[in-house]
């Protein structure tokens, strides 16, 4: 016992020296860099692989995604790869939450790969170390840049340069939106429309409740729905540098109080303890809910046909869709300028109108380009699919807009986002008023 | 309390521990059970003790059956091989645990308690965990908690066999002590045959789970009832020789030893106490093999054309090895066994 | 040699840390360098993690965790699991160790039936237990049902999700608690019991009186690695709510909290000020529970 305190004071004591000079001398060192933005620093791009070189493409991508992701890997390395003397490796990593954990235990270890799915706020913290590659140069290059970069959709440019307005930091890869899936026997059956609002969507619900007893509506994502549903009621939620403004009107409170009403009485209902509401869409205890068009798949109806829409709005002219997935990047820790160029050939070619054919008809998500929406293959793989998503979610392509990602030492997008999540689950569950909810929300982040 | 077992028997699933056992303990009597290892003492000890339910047979305590009572309903005080302390309470708690649990009040039960450590003698140790004490005094702490509850009935499983030679000899004397101001009928099982030969009024003699025999212990050694009575009893052991009957006569290795009449011409087994050897009396010629200092005693080995022969004499007695000596034996230390069931065969001296 | 008859001179010390040096040099490496790093994190308003260049020295951190409700709530989720579902967890896996050893036949096939759940991986039997929690179609509700109890949705409401959180817990240390008390159990030597049994005593004071206090050590021993264990509950969380940590954050629990900070909001120095209370709390617990014990456990 006694020299286990030993220990323990020791430790405390090698631990205040530690912190007595790091107080002495790394502010300075602090001042010095702060002053530079954080950037990485590709002055003259190289365009040349001397030697073959094999670079690893992280991704969180399983079962059916993760083989179209090997599918386009191989089509790369045999043709444009084999060209430049380019292999690239895919590697999965588990899910989303498993691909954040590996990125951040590489990049402290100093071996982070050269090319990354992630979202925009990791790439935030990323830039951290220093290693997230700008891709400017690469992308307007006369000879290796992206000729038709106005064909990706303007949305998805935005959401990839959303730190400054023009620096590109990634390009988008697995996009996907929101929709309403809908149980489209049960609407024939009793001749319901689909709900092009919001107020339309709580009637459905009341009456849809009161012949069947059960909701009618539910939403997979409460985060998103706040997200979006701010922008409908004419709020903003954050920017890119990690300014909050949901606080500043009501729109977030409006929110909340629109998924109360329709909650309390039953009309509506969360996914909670089943995780995702295609399960139970499936098994016809709810009617309609609104996820993402990536998870068309897992829908599978039993003894009924489904159909997606548009997501409601609340007004015509204020219409807002939220943009999700994630993009590609590129990371230069201890990597050479040729790895680092052929990092970007392999997204230049996940971006290009080909490889986004392949993913956008193999897995549920949207095609990125105005090229693929258009392309005759693609309509003629429109009509063979029963999958409607690769429609409603298109359809909303005009008022998309994506969620910033951003990270201050305080808070991060991540937080704002679980914070408001939080507030609508407490106003439903646990009955909190719903501006207490939100100002609670908000005291957390500052 | 007189203690009566009719026709007991043991068996744990295929073993016969203990084979229809008769035996009468007289009341207030020090009973020694003895046996070598594994002949079933400590099963007999625990059926009487009722840990065990004998799988056929009846026990009395007295005129009543106990047979089918619990321990703890039959009055009995027990002694374990290793005392069975319990380690976590004190010595005055290990004395108060059997009175707690007869709900008599605590001052009672206090005041039974220091009795009964003032009688064996461990006042001072009250407050000790058993951890702190010596063998000797544990073994005193584990009667003291056997007797509290005033027991009819006193059962000891090798009580001494955790102790050193010297206090062996000091905690048997005291035992004896305590059971004779108690006055207590008390069961003592040993392996021991010295240990049960100098406290016990009586010795049933047990091995393989049979009885062998059920005597006092200066009967058992001067009128075994058989040869493994005869092995067992005795240190030096008994010698142990093949000889026959001629005429009336015992004759071993070609040697006539002496004369018993009554006894048919047969082989048997011949058993001759060491001290029922007298040399330099008689006319038999033997020479000295070894010579061997035990304590007190001095033993010789006799070489009888090829038998060999222990005696002993006093340890001021002097001779040689190879030395040729003369001897004859005491007709009262000889005894006849049958050489197939070992049953003794008496005859007279002649 | 020398060592032994020289333990005071400078030579014997000499030599004793060469002999301590490699273990000293891997504890550093492994466990108190990360320690203080940690440590000296949580010192700092904002942190680079990745450059280890921290701004703002300091108690910030600490104050932002300690002001933050979702903290609030991971503390007392916590200590309901230390407190209740942990002691919960022994009493239970001691009834069934004494009901385990007390029987004659089919002891050991009881003893692997009861070790079954220690092989087993938590995460895939949380997805089980997600089920029989489930409101509607949980095995859990239909027992309730039987009894005319309505159904609970212990998943969604953030009233229950703690007790869900316990039972899934409590379930998960009885494997190993159980087989830890029945070695314990079975360790007792027989004579104590039938010792007791002449003593007149009935089967409640046998096992109050003579099997638990022998079991004293094992107990203790049981709670300190239960304690600590409790303070570090994670994969149960995430089994049963996924990385959300149940409805309105109301399962977090300390060690998913400061996970959910590190990895989920990139907030290191943040993490690290958590983790350093953590730590503190499991430290002191340990000691007072150590001084605590030594009052009450009989070791041998
Ligand atoms: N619980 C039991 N189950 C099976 N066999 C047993 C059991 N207890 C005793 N035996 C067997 O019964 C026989 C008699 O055992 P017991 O303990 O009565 O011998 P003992 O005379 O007391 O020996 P010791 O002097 O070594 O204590 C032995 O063969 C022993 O192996
Ligand atoms: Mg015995």
């Amino acid at each position: 016992m006694k020299k286990m305190m030993l220990i323990i004071l020791s430790l405390f004591l090698l631990g205040s020296t530690v912190f007595a000079s790091g107080q002495q001398e790394e502010p300075k060192k602090e001042d010095a860099k702060s002053k530079e933005p954080a950037k990485a620093e590709v002055v003259s791009i190289n365009k040349e692989i001397s030697s073959p070189v094999t670079v690893e493409f992280w991704h969180g991508m399983s079962a059916k995604l993760g083989e179209t992701v090997e599918l386009l890997a191989d089509e790369f390395n045999q043709t444009i790869g084999a060209e430049k003397g380019i292999t690239v490796v895919p590697v999965f990593q588990g899910g989303y939450t498993d691909l954040k954990q590996k990125l951040t235990a590489s990049i402290k270890a100093g071996t982070a790969p050269v090319i990354s799915q992630g979202y925009s706020n990791y790439i935030a913290e990323f830039m951290q170390a220093d290693v997230v590659v700008a891709l400017n140069d690469y992308i307007y290059d006369s000879e290796v840049g992206i000729k038709d970069f106005e064909d990706i959709f303007p949305g998805y440019r935005a959401e990839n340069c959303q730190i400054d307005g023009k620096t590109f930091y990634s390009l988008p890869f697995n996009k996907s939106t929101e929709v309403i899936f809908y149980n489209k026997t049960f609407f024939e059956e009793n001749g319901y429309e689909v709900p092009k609002t919001w107020d339309e969507m709580s009637a459905l619900c009341k009456t849809i409740y009161e012949k069947t007893g059960k909701p009618g509506m539910g939403y997979d994502s409460l985060d998103n729905y706040m997200i979006t549903m701010i922008q409908q009621f004419g709020g903003k939620y954050t920017d890119a540098q990690g300014n909050i403004y949901y606080s500043q009107n009501d729109a977030a409170v409006k929110a909340i109080n629109l998924f109360k009403e329709n909650f309390d009485k039953g009309y509506w209902r969360i996914a909670g303890e089943d995780k995702y509401l295609s399960g139970p869409f499936g098994n016809a205890d709810v009617y309609m809910y609104i996820g993402s068009t990536a998870g068309a798949s897992y829908v599978k109806p039993n003894g009924f046909e489904w159909d997606s829409a548009p997501i409601p709005y609340v007004s015509a002219d204020k219409k807002a869709a939220i943009q999700q997935g994630t993009n590609v990047f590129l990371m230069n820790q201890n990597k050479s300028d040729e790895e680092v160029y052929a990092g970007y050939e392999f997204i230049k070619y996940l971006v290009s109108k080909d490889a986004n054919f392949i993913w956008s008809t193999n897995t549920g998500y949207l095609p990125i380009r105005k090229s693929v929406v258009e392309s005759p293959e693609y309509k003629k793989f429109l009509a063979t699919t029963t999958d409607t998503t690769k429609i409603s979610g298109p359809a909303q392509g005009d008022y998309y807009f994506y969620e910033p990602g951003f990270f201050t030492p305080n808070y991060s997008s991540y937080d704002v986002r679980v914070s408001l999540r939080a507030a609508v689950e407490d106003a439903l569950l646990n009955g909190t008023d719903a501006k207490t909810a939100v100002d609670t929300a908000y005291g957390k982040l500052k | 309390m007189e203690i009566r077992l009719e026709n007991i028997q043991k068996k744990f699933s295929s073993v016969v521990a203990v084979h229809d056992m008769n035996i009468r303990i007289k009341d207030g009597s020090l009973t020694g059970l003895l046996g070598p290892s594994g002949c079933g003492k400590s099963t007999t000890l625990f059926m009487i003790a009722g840990l065990y339910a004998p799988t056929a047979g009846n026990i009395f305590f007295g005129d009543e059956a106990v047979t089918l009572l619990p321990p703890e309903k039959r009055g009995i005080g027990l002694v374990f091989q290793n005392y069975a302390l319990y380690p976590h309470m004190t010595v005055l708690k290990n004395i108060l645990f059997p009175l707690e649990n007869m709900k008599i009040p605590k001052k009672e039960a206090l005041k039974m308690a220091e009795e009964m450590a003032d009688i064996v003698q461990i006042r001072d140790l009250l407050d000790r965990k058993p951890s702190q004490l010596s063998g000797g005094q544990q073994q005193r702490v584990a009667i003291a908690r056997a007797l509290v509850k005033k027991a009819r009935v006193l059962l000891l499983d090798e009580p001494l066999s955790n102790l050193d030679a010297r206090l062996r000899l000091e905690t048997r004397e005291e035992i004896r002590r305590i059971q004779k101001e108690t006055g207590i009928t008390t069961i003592y099982v040993t392996h021991d045959q010295e240990e049960a030969m100098s406290i016990t009024d009586d010795i049933v003699l047990m091995d393989k789970g049979w009885i062998q025999q059920q005597d006092s212990p200066q009967q058992m050694y001067l009128n075994p009832g058989n040869q493994f009575t005869a092995e067992f009893l005795g240190n030096p052991p008994v010698n142990i020789i093949d000889g026959k009957i001629t005429d009336s006569v015992l004759v071993v290795c070609g040697e006539k030893l002496c004369g018993f009449d009554g006894v048919e011409d047969q082989p048997v087994v011949v058993g001759i106490r060491p001290e029922a050897v007298l040399i330099g009396n008689g006319d038999i010629k033997a020479s000295v093999r070894l010579i061997e200092i035990v304590g007190k005693d001095k033993i010789i080995s006799l070489d009888l054309k090829g038998c060999l022969i222990r005696a002993i004499v006093s340890l001021d007695y002097d001779c040689n090895v190879e030395e040729l000596l003369s001897f004859s034996v005491k007709h009262s230390g000889v005894f006849l066994f049958d050489k197939t069931t070992g049953a003794r065969i008496k005859g007279f001296a002649s | 040699m020398s060592i032994i008859e020289g333990r005071n001179t400078a030579r014997g010390t000499v030599a004793a840390w060469v002999y301590l040096l490699p273990a000293l040099i891997i504890i550093s490496v492994f466990v108190f360098y990360p320690l203080i790093m940690a440590f000296r994190m949580s010192m700092y308003e904002s942190y680079n993690f990745y450059k280890n260049v921290g701004t703002g020295f300091g108690f910030a951190s600490f104050k932002r965790v300690l002001c933050d409700s979702d903290f609030h709530i991971a503390v007392k989720n916590t200590l309901f699991l230390s407190f209740v579902a942990m002691p919960v967890s022994i009493i239970i896996s001691l009834v069934i160790a004494l009901l385990i050893s007390s029987i004659k036949k089919f002891q050991a096939l009881f003893q692997t039936f009861f070790f079954l759940p220690y092989v087993t991986s938590v995460i895939a039997v949380g997805i089980v237990f997600r089920w029989l929690f489930h409101s509607n179609y949980g095995l859990i509700n239909y027992f309730l049902g039987l009894f005319h109890i309505h159904p609970v949705a212990w998943l969604n409401n953030p009233k229950t999700t703690i007790y869900a959180l316990a039972i899934y817990y409590i379930w998960g240390n009885l494997a190993f608690n159980t087989i830890i008390l029945l070695v314990g159990v079975q360790n007792i030597p027989k004579m104590y019991y039938n010792a007791a049994r002449v003593d007149g005593a009935k089967w409640g004071k046998i096992i109050f009186r003579i099997t638990l206090p022998q079991l004293s050590p094992t107990i203790i021993f049981l709670t300190i690695v239960g304690f600590i264990a409790s303070f570090k509950v994670y994969n149960e969380v995430y089994a049963l709510f996924g990385d959300l940590g149940g409805a309105a954050n109301s399962a977090y629990t300390i060690v998913f909290y400061i996970y959910r900070t590190f990895y989920g909001a990139g907030r290191m120095h943040i993490a690290a000020a958590a983790a350093v209370i953590l730590f503190v709390a499991i430290l002191c617990i340990t000691i007072i529970q150590m001084l605590v014990s030594k009052k009450f456990v009989h070791y041998k």
